[in-house]
This record gives structure tokens, sequence and C-alpha cells, in this order.
């Protein structure tokens, strides 16, 4: 596709497009974009960066716990602070869990998903040409480095990154260095920025929805990147309520949660957890409708039970709000109260299961074509199903109390978190990369990535299990200092070891992508002989997105391998009216 | 790779109206001819669920509030009484919001631009009076740290007096709104967003106000 001069075309046009003109300077055309493209790259590079630092801190703190109490002169050269004396320092330790946590969390996952993907997706598979409020749009990316300057800058304050986790409990945080005042206002501004994302999502797709772009006919991305904008809506206010707080506590010398005065600590739990179980949802469900897309287009076959998909993506979003007692189950709750949170997220196991069992069905039997997106789409089925099952086990309070602040915990969330979310991630990018840059990757590297991340993933966190079992408690820096852990340190080896082999696999990605960006083979608009709109723009599309006119969309998405389709015909986009291929596809695509 | 006949991407579809397709979408017609209304409709979901959200933000205060306030060694101080007339105040700016919205949904585009200016004079005399308030408890030595109640007081207060701020530069927007070309729905609809949010931190106050008297 000759996409160079379809941009002019557009550029020039005086129907349709006339008021897109593309912004000519440099600056307002790829640093202070207002095009929801260029933003959506913005927050996604930002987000691998920060991905890669948070991964940094990951190895830092697995060479403390494989080999505590070993020193590191050559660590010491590079960090003299950080490792004085050639060991780490206890200080730094609990410094990068905290901002581990919180960068991989907050300013890798959730600004990937719901800052790159969302941006990316949500216009170009309505048929809009850009978001509904593009000013905003460009002013809550811009709030998102802010909020990272702050995070980061807790690091090199006195005393340090605070050591309490991206949970802040108090009272501990209470006590904590300045850094933690830094960083309570780093999450207050982000959930600023992702407020303002989410109204762009929510009203976007609401009102910019192309003609017969209906409900029934969004893909399943678009439907689970909209709730998720719904779902942030609810819980940020409750965190950005909780840090304000805390700050007040901080520096105003209230007593809303401190108990030396009076205040109430298990308060800002309730609070944390409003926000902090929705938040998993957060990554979790945009992840989930990447690989309902990726197992259809790359698995020719239609997403099973469409309506189950969306309705238990409904389901799980409203459920998330009913279960965050279920990570206070040992701060002394009644046991009645417990049931019920036990009930509740026990629930969510329902509409769980019919996602991955259609997600099953959908890969069954299908011609599944294994590229590295849809390799990372079934990696991400695979450990979803591990988490979740390790997820119905700790739901239970009687189990809960043995396993809570246990290395089962840690296991259990970096399957769903740090693994099925990445896989959600890493699919996505593989996918999407050819509309994105108009280049294909090298699907040879990234088939190579894709097996050392899968078996890096279960080699390092698999095992985590079963330092739970053997009661090694999380967030412990010399866990050699208790004898009846002696029995770990293998199992810590292994688990380093294949933390590092994880880390180093992404280094092939990390070339793979800046590689392809710039000197990949030319993208056709539809590689994969997709059946979303984005497909049927340029590659990568223009500014405002469409030639001429916006798409016209004439039937679902997952329209693959139709029968009674003509011979050779293997899919129908959903921007092809086609009155021949009507008895083929059109009962099916006017039913759902 | 098989080619589907007919429908070749990159070709420019136009349907009728109501044609096929048509059951679903907004009905909004492709080439972006009423994007213009689309965008309207998204202005005023935006400004809702920005009052969701900083509802829900307060809502997050109250149950903390709730919870303290039930727990032995509550103690409230009176409140200064000067609230009461920051209270008469945005209740009176919230009168002449809505005589705005009222002329600029006539056309009157002149007087809606007086009847906003009134409202945010207004609007800085209640942030105004507020800090008046927490200066004379200040004086009195009632600071944040004294009590739980003052530290609500301090918390509720200010973060609403933070909205307050950003409803006027929300006022000031409508006013620089009303100075540009377009039609009067157009003016309307944008004043009618504004209004929105004015009432909404109006109600708001009132409801802050009455959980630091209770
Ligand atoms: C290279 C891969 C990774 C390794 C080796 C790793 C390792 C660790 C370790 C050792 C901890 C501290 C456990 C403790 O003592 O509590 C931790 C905590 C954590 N990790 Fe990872 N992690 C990785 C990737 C991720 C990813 C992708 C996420 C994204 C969600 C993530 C999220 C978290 C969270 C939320 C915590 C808890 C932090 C806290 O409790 O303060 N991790 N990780
Ligand atoms: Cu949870």
């Amino acid at each position: 596709m000759a996409h160079g001069g379809t941009q002019a075309a557009v550029a020039g046009h005086a129907t349709g497009a006339a008021h897109h003109h593309e912004p000519q300077s440099f600056w307002r055309r790829y640093i202070f974009s207002t095009d929801h493209k260029i933003i959506a790259i913005q927050y996604l590079l930002t987000s691998l960066v920060m991905a890669a630092v948070g991964g940094f801190l990951a190895m830092l703190m697995r060479v403390q716990l494989g080999w505590p109490g070993k020193e590191w002169p050559l660590l010491e050269a590079i960090m003299p602070n950080a490792f004085k004396g050639g060991q780490m320092n206890p200080d730094f330790y609990y410094g990068a869990i905290t901002m581990h946590g919180t960068i991989m969390v907050f300013f890798f996952l959730t600004t990937a998903l719901s800052g790159g993907f969302a941006n990316f997706l949500i216009p170009l598979q309505i048929g809009a040409r850009d978001m509904a409020f593009p000013v905003l749009n460009m002013l809550s990316f811009w709030a998102f480095p802010v909020s990272i300057a702050f995070a980061l800058a807790s690091f090199f304050v006195q005393g340090g990154a605070p050591g309490t986790g991206w949970t802040a409990y108090v009272p501990l945080s209470d006590r904590e260095t300045a850094g933690q005042t830094l960083w309570l206002i780093s999450v207050f501004i982000l959930m600023l920025a992702f407020l303002a994302g989410g109204i762009n999502y929510i009203t976007t797709t609401l009102n910019m929805r192309t003609k017969g772009m209906s409900f029934s006919r969004l893909p399943l991305t678009v439907w689970a990147l909209f709730v998720t904008a719904l779902v942030g809506l609810f819980a940020f206010p409750a965190l950005m309520a909780a840090s304000l707080m805390l700050i007040f506590d901080r520096v105003g010398g209230t007593h809303f949660f401190d108990p030396a005065g009076g205040g109430d600590p298990i308060l800002w739990q309730h609070l944390f957890w409003f926000f902090g179980h929705p938040e998993v949802y957060i990554v979790i469900l945009p992840a989930m409708g990447i690989v309902s897309e990726v197992l259809a287009a790359h698995g020719r076959k239609p997403v099973f039970g469409y309506k189950y998909m969306v309705g238990s993506i409904l389901t799980i979003a409203g459920l998330s709000f009913l279960v965050w007692g279920h990570h206070m189950f040992s701060s002394g709750m009644s046991p009645t109260l417990g049931s019920i949170f036990m009930a509740t997220t026990l629930a969510i196991a329902i509409p769980s299961a019919i996602k991955t069992f259609n997600w099953l069905a959908t890969i069954y039997r299908s011609k599944m074509r294994f590229t590295a997106a849809s390799l990372y789409a079934i990696g991400f089925v695979s450990l979803f199903i591990t988490g979740g099952l390790t997820g119905i086990i700790l739901g239970n309070p009687s189990v809960d109390l043995y396993f809570h602040d246990t290395y089962f915990v840690v296991g259990h969330f970096h399957f769903i978190m740090g693994a099925a979310a990445l896989f959600g991630v890493f699919a996505g990018i593989y996918h999407w990369f050819p509309k994105m840059f108009g280049r294909m990757m090298n699907e040879r590297l990234g088939k190579i990535h894709f097996w050392l991340t899968f078996l890096g993933i279960y080699g390092t966190f698999f095992p985590m299990h079963f330092l739970g079992t053997a009661g090694m408690p999380r967030r412990i820096y010399n866990w050699d200092a208790y004898q009846f852990l002696g029995d770990v340190a293998t199992l810590n080896h292994v688990i380093s070891i294949s933390a590092f082999v994880l880390g180093a696999a992404q280094l092939i990605f990390a070339y793979n992508l800046f590689y392809s960006m710039f000197r990949g083979p030319k993208a056709e608009r539809n590689p994969w002989q997709a059946n979303t709109l984005e497909w049927w723009a340029p590659s990568p599309p223009p500014h405002g997105n469409w030639d001429e006119a916006e798409p016209v969309v004439y039937r679902w998405p997952y329209e693959y391998s139709p029968k009674d389709a003509p011979e050779g015909v293997d899919h129908i986009p959903q921007w092809v009216p086609e009155p021949a291929l009507a008895t083929a596809g059109g009962d099916r695509a006017g039913s759902r | 790779m098989p080619v589907i006949p007919g429908g070749r991407a990159g070709e420019p579809v136009r349907i009728p109206p109501g044609g096929p397709g048509g059951g679903g979408g907004n009905g909004r017609a492709p080439g972006g001819g009423d994007e213009e209304a689309a965008r309207a409709r998204a202005a005023t979901m935006a400004t809702w669920i920005v009052v969701a959200a900083v509802t829900l933000m307060f809502m997050g205060f109250t149950s903390t509030y709730v919870v303290r306030s039930a727990e032995p060694g509550w103690a409230r101080q009176d409140l200064p009484s000067l609230l009461w007339w920051n209270t008469a105040v945005l209740l009176a700016s919230s009168v002449i919001m809505e005589v705005a919205r009222r002329r600029a949904a006539r056309g009157a585009v002149q007087g809606a631009r007086r009847a906003l200016a009134l409202t945010l004079v207004l609007g800085a005399a209640f942030v105004a009076g507020q800090v008046t308030a927490w200066l004379q408890w200040l004086a009195a030595g009632i600071a944040a740290a004294v009590s739980t109640h003052a530290a609500f007081f301090y918390l509720l207060t200010g973060t609403h007096a933070v909205h307050v701020a950003g409803g006027m530069g929300a006022l000031i927007y409508g006013m620089w709104r009303l100075g540009r070309p377009g039609t009067t729905a157009q003016r309307a609809a944008s004043l009618a967003n504004i209004a929105t949010y004015w009432h909404f931190v109006d109600v708001l106050w009132i409801y802050l106000f009455a959980l630091l008297l209770w």
C-alpha cells in the first residue's frame, strides 16, 4: 500500500477529513501530539521503558534472595550506595520492592493497556477519527511523566524510596521517610491522569462509533477497554481520597490513619483494596480482550460465545468491587464478614471460567496460525488458568490465614498480573505492531522470545508456591536468618536463575521491537487477514485515520471461516457489504 | 490470501441512511457529518463523569468520617459562623449561574456573559470566605492536628475549595466561549455543562457542611 500518497491526500483533502489537518511541526506531530495513535505509541514506549526499570529492580531483588549475605563487588562498583560493603543494603531492598510493584502495576501494565492499547484501538476499531477530547488526551499523557518523576525522585531524597510496598500500609507508611510523600503525590497525579484518560475512552466509545457499529458488533477489545475505564472511574477516586488523607497525616500532623493519634490503620486497608482489587481487573480485562481478538484472528475461527464473553466482562467488573475484603482476611475481620467476602470472591470464578472455556473452545479445532501473537495469547490462557486456580485456594479465609504474606501469594499474583497481563501486552504488541508502525516484526525472534519468556515465567513463579507452603514470608530481605527456612535455598537459586533467563529474554524483544520499527519489512494493510476496522486503514493510519469517509460496519467482527462462503473466502471483514455474501454472513452477523 | 470479491479495502463505501448495516451504531453518518453533535454529547457525558468521580472521592472521605466519628473520643468543635455566610454566597452564585444559562439559551450573549462574571465574583468570594474561616480557626488555635474533626474540616473544605476553583476556571472558559462564533444551541450546550458542574459543587458543599455540623 502506498501510504505515503494517502497521507498527502488526507492532508489536502477537501471533504470528510477537511478539518483534520495534520500538524506540520515536529513538536506538534510527535511530542505534544493530540493524535490518538501518537499518544498511544508514547504511552506504550514509556511504559516499556518503565517495565525495563521495574524488571531491573526485580533482578536486583532476586540477586539478594537467591544468595542472601553474599557480597557482590561488581554491583558495589556500579551502585555504591545500594551495595555498601558489597552486600545489598536492606533499606534499598525494601525501596526496590515498593518501586518494583508500583512501576509494574501502574507505570507498566495499567499504562500499556489503558494508555497504549486503549488509545490506539478504541478510535480505530469503532471507526472514529480520533478521541472525543484530543487535547485532554494529550494532557492526560503528559501528566504521566510528571507522576513518574515524583515516584523516581523518591530514590534520591534523604532516606530513599519508601519500603512499604505498593500497598503503603499504615502505620509503616505514616513513619516512612520523605520518599513516601513523593510516592503518594505520584499516585495521586497518576489517578488523575487515568481518570482523564478514562473520560475519553468512555465518551468516545459511547458517542463516536461509526455507522453500523452497534454494541453487539463491538470488538471484544473495545468492550474490555470500555468496561475497564468504567471500573477505573469507580476505583481510582477511593485511592485518591485515601492518598490525600495519608498526605495530610504525613505533612499536616493529622491522624486519619495513624494509630498513634487514635487513627485507624484498617481504614487505609479498606480504602486501598476497594481500589486495589478492581485495579487488578483494570490490568487483566484489557488483556482478556486482546487475547480474544488475537485467538480469533490467528485461529481463523469466530470467538466462541461472544455474548457470554461480553456478559462475563461486565460481571467480573461488577463483582470486582465486592471482594476487596479477601485481602484483609487476616486483619481481624469477623468470620461472618469473611464468609461474605469468600462468597463474592469465589463467585468471580464463574465468569472467569466462562471466559476460559470460551477461549479453549475458540482454540479447539481452530486453524491456528502459530505466530508470536497467537503463542502469547495461548500462553495467556495457560497462565490465567494456573493463577486462577491458586486464587480459588486463597479465596478461602481459613487457607488464606496461613498463606497470607507468604510467597504463595507472590506466586499467585505474579501468574495473574505479572505474567498473564504481561502476555496480553506482548500478544497485543506482536499483533498490532504492523498497524502501529507500518512494518512487520521478526516472527522468528518473536517465537524465541515467547518460549524463553514462557519457560522463564513458569520457572520463576511456579516454585514460589512451594516457598509459600514452606512458610517463607514475602517482603523479606534475609530469609536465611530463619532456621526453618534452611530447606528453601535450592528453590531460591532456581527461581533467581529462571528470573535472569526471563529478564535476558526481554533483550531479544527490545532488539526486535526497535529494529523492526525502523528496518522491518513493510506491512500490508491487513497482514493477518483480520476483520476489525483498524485493518481497513492504511498501515500506519494517517492523521484522521481514514483516507476518505469513515468505514461503515455491516457485521460482527469475528466472521472467520464463514460457512457457505464462496470458494477461498476465509474471512469477511466488518466493512465489507458484499450482497453476494449476505446469505453466508448475513444472518449470523445480524444476530450478534 | 483469499481476496473477497467486491468491497475492497480502501474504497470509500457509502450507504444510504437506514440501508444495510443501519441496524446499529449511533446513527452517525459516515464522513464525520455530525461529528460536532457527537462531540457535544460527549462533553455533556464527560461533565457527568467528572461529577461522578468527584462524588466518589468524597464518598471515600465520608466513609472514613463516619467510621472515625463513631469511635470513642470523637470531639466536635463549633464551626466558624462565617460558613453560613459563605453558604449563602455560594447558593446565590448558583442562582446567577442559572440566569446565565437561561440567557445563553435565549441567545442573549452579553447578558449571559455579565451573569457569568457575577457568578465568578461570587465564587471567588466563597473561596476567600473559606480561607478566612480557616484563618479564624487557626487564630483560635484549632489546627488540623488538634482533633480529627478539625482535620476533616480542613480536608473537606480544602478539597472542596479546590473543586470550586476548578469551576471558576470553567466559568472563565464559558465567558471566552460565549465570545466565539457559534450557534445559540452550541453556546447553550456549553453553558449547560458548566452550570451542571457549578450546581454540583454547590450541592456538594451543602452536603459537606451538613456532615461537618453533624
Ligand atoms: C522479571 C520478572 C519479575 C520478577 C523476577 C519479580 C520478582 C518479584 C519479587 C522478588 C517481589 C518481592 C516479593 C516480596 O518479597 O513480597 C515482587 C513483588 C511484586 N511484583 Fe514482581 N517480579 C517480576 C515481574 C513482575 C511484573 C510483570 C509485575 C506486574 C504486575 C510484578 C508485580 C509485582 C507486585 C505488585 C509485587 C508486590 C510488591 C509489593 O508487595 O510491594 N512483578 N516481584
Ligand atoms: Cu483481590
